[in-house]
């Protein structure tokens, strides 16, 4: 942008230890620039926040561009890749949420799109309602999982879980097992 | 970030020399004395004091930071009052970790030899304490790769890095029923699959090929001729974007442009798979931007002169056709990112275009796979420089929210001062404030938080939230990382990120 001095131009390539690796030195354009890991702290009245990015490892100061949310193994929390320019790939693997339970739900369309992209998921849990629509896409550049994740705090039911199809129609489970994967088929 | 070269440097310059750069370091390097010489002498008692308890709390601080939000016009004789938030970054003698944060009034006003904290007004601290942790672990896992650019021409005809690149998809290509990863860098796309949280890179026995030519940007999976396997979208810079077919079992087969339909911009910025027309298989948006390293963005506050957004209409099989006019979308700005979500629960996908160097766009779907523009009607402000955009429940209320990534500048306080950037006659003056400074002020708030209001419309609440200045943003995602069942967000950040003597 044209007020802004310098940018793009006067990169210099110190660092020796990886071929590429950009060596900011000088020249940064908005200094040392962390990542942000913003954790909800509540609802009411209206959400608030607070950065638990060096409390928990995950301020990776990288130049980071992409990132997408996964389970890599499995055990019920999301692990975070995390891709940046001139840098190696970073994977931040959840060390685990003591305490919680989780269900991570695939959804299977016939008459609406096989992939069941565009679904509204409803886990219902006493008093609470999780939400999760099904998409392709995740924030910037990148393609998320369609394997949708539910923390579910210290819940050990899920009173009631529906599928709402992109096609119309719904589907309704009620006292589903946490703590596990759960494929639905329309 | 700091302002262009060419004008002098700005009278308020000392103020972020002073509150953004001399006080965190001197804080970081645990010097009282450097820190307390920031003060005036009326203050350095209390400076001394308040530093003691600061650093009591630390055994060793690795970050500290004092971000401007906002800064007053000049008072009597100079006196600058700025809005600020101090954090200190650490561990504690037990060598546990903590965050300390607090939002601080700081005044400060010109002396002889530079620029002193002449008064302090301190909000309420909060501290952050380790709850779930994360270990990269990248090398052990196998998930091994650089990203790297393949470079473009700049205007000054230099081969210059692409800034905007480096993505990642993930889908379960194999069907074994876990999450697989495509790696998108500059250079070279590479696929790992998963085998129980290991990686092992299958890209020259899955099919998938780089182009010898252009640049990769952006992935995204998902089931295109409806018969049970992941096919691939790559977004493409400088060349055409690539389909790839699933054979089956995470073998896959390149479809040349003239069976898919997928004509190129040539400049793709990202795209979303989605049934858009409710006929029972996946759409396809296209989101193009431009070449900010050769083509000048115009108008420079609002851009309309980038590769037109593209629609396709998938007829069941995976072949797509164009039917960008018809549907209402193409407008010509320089789009970043997109997001989908049914907003009003009407039963049909809506459609948010996140811009960069211009006004974002929200589309509403009418019910039958057309667009009309609804940004305004749906409360959408003008934003600037958008980077990312993704809907999700934040608030908890079960209806989706909009989490957009923009820049965020310490020096923005600037523009807000009198006579910036230069002093120029009364009526110039006026134009350039309000047509101009005014929209530069929105590019570079940071990111942005929009409540759902259950009526089709949304409120901006990224201020109260305290969910806007977290840097140079890229990609924001939300997610329960903790499994509390509160949604929170990671926010990728940095533009050259590393020192800079001007702006700490």
């Amino acid at each position: 942008m044209e007020f802004v001095e310098g940018v793009g131009r006067r990169t210099t390539f110190e660092d020796s230890d990886i071929v590429g690796w950009v060596k900011v030195g000088n020249n940064s354009l908005n200094g040392n620039e962390n990542n942000v890991l913003l954790r909800s702290l509540g609802r009411s009245p209206m959400p608030a926040f607070v950065d638990a990015g060096y409390v928990s490892g995950a301020d990776r100061i990288e130049d980071s561009r992409g990132v997408a949310a996964i389970d890599i193994e499995g055990d019920g929390d999301l692990d975070l890749i995390v891709q940046g320019v001139e840098r190696p790939t970073v994977l931040l693997v959840n060390q685990g949420c003591p305490g919680t339970h989780w269900l991570q739900v695939r959804l299977r369309g016939t008459r609406s799109n096989r992939d069941a992209i565009g679904a509204r998921i409803e886990v219902r849990i006493g008093e609470r309602m999780l939400v999760r629509e099904v998409t392709s896409t995740a924030g910037f550049i990148s393609g998320r999982s369609l394997m949708s994740h539910f923390g579910l705090g210290g819940a050990t039911k899920v009173d009631s879980l529906t599928v709402h199809w992109p096609r119309g129609g719904s589907k309704t489970l009620t006292d589903v097992a946490v703590d596990q994967r759960l494929t639905i088929v329309e | 970030m700091h302002f262009v070269g060419r004008n002098p440097p700005h009278r308020g310059d000392p103020l972020n020399q002073l509150v953004h750069s001399e006080y965190p370091k001197a804080l970081r390097a645990g010097d009282l004395e450097r820190v307390v010489a920031c003060f005036a002498p009326p203050l350095r008692d209390w400076a001394r004091r308040d530093t003691e308890a600061l650093l009591a709390g630390f055994a060793r601080v690795d970050r500290s930071r004092c971000v401007i939000h906002n800064a007053d016009p000049p008072a009597k004789g100079g006196s600058v009052l700025t809005r600020c938030e101090l954090r200190l970054d650490g561990v504690d003698k037990d060598g546990v970790a903590r965050t300390w944060q607090q939002e601080r009034q700081i005044t400060a006003a010109p002396v002889a030899d530079g620029w002193r904290i002449t008064a302090v007004e301190a909000g309420p601290a909060t501290e952050e304490r380790p709850g779930v942790r994360f270990v990269e672990e990248a090398a052990a896992r196998g998930l091994v790769a650089t990203n790297h650019s393949r470079k473009t021409l700049n205007r000054a005809g230099e081969m210059q890095i692409n800034l905007g690149t480096s993505g990642v998809a993930v889908g379960d290509v194999d069907g074994d029923g876990d999450d697989d990863v495509l790696l998108v860098s500059g250079d070279r796309l590479r696929l790992f699959r998963n085998d129980g949280g290991k990686f092992v890179d299958v890209t020259d026995a899955s099919g998938i090929v780089t182009p010898p030519k252009g640049e990769c940007r952006c992935a995204y999976f998902g089931d295109l001729d409806n018969d049970g396997d992941q096919d691939l979208f790559v977004g493409m810079l400088a060349t055409d974007n690539l389909l790839f077919r699933n054979l089956g079992g995470g073998k896959f087969q390149l479809v040349p442009q003239s069976e898919s339909g997928l004509r190129s911009s040539g400049h793709t910025s990202s795209a979303c798979f989605a049934d858009f027309d409710r006929d029972g298989d996946l759409d396809l948006v296209i989101v193009n931007g431009n070449n900010m390293y050769l083509v000048v963005p115009d108008p420079p506050q609002d851009a309309t002169n980038a590769h037109p957004n593209q629609f396709f209409r998938n007829d069941g099989t995976g072949h797509f056709r164009d039917a960008t006019a018809e549907v209402g979308l193409g407008d010509t700005r320089w789009g970043l990112a997109c997001a989908v979500s049914d907003i009003d629960r009407d039963g049909d996908l809506d459609l948010f275009i996140a811009n960069d160097v211009g006004a974002d766009v929200f589309y509403r779907n009418r019910g039958d796979g057309t667009f009309e523009n609804a940004t305004a009607a749906a409360g959408f402000r003008f934003h600037g420089s958008s980077m990312s955009a993704e809907f999700a429940d934040l608030n908890g209320d079960g209806w989706p929210d909009l989490y957009v990534s923009g820049m965020a500048s310490n020096s923005r306080w600037m523009l807000n001062m009198p006579g910036f950037p230069l002093p120029a006659p009364a009526v110039l003056t006026f134009l350039f404030r309000n047509r101009v400074v005014a929209r530069v002020w929105e590019m570079f708030h940071g990111n942005r938080l929009y409540l759902n209001r259950r009526d089709g419309t949304f409120e901006e609440v990224s201020i109260p939230t305290r969910t806007y200045w977290l840097g140079w943003a890229w990609a924001s995602i939300c997610l329960d990382y903790d499994n509390d069942t509160n949604t929170d967000i990671y926010t990728a950040n940095g533009m050259w990120t590393g020192e800079n003597p001007k702006d700490c």
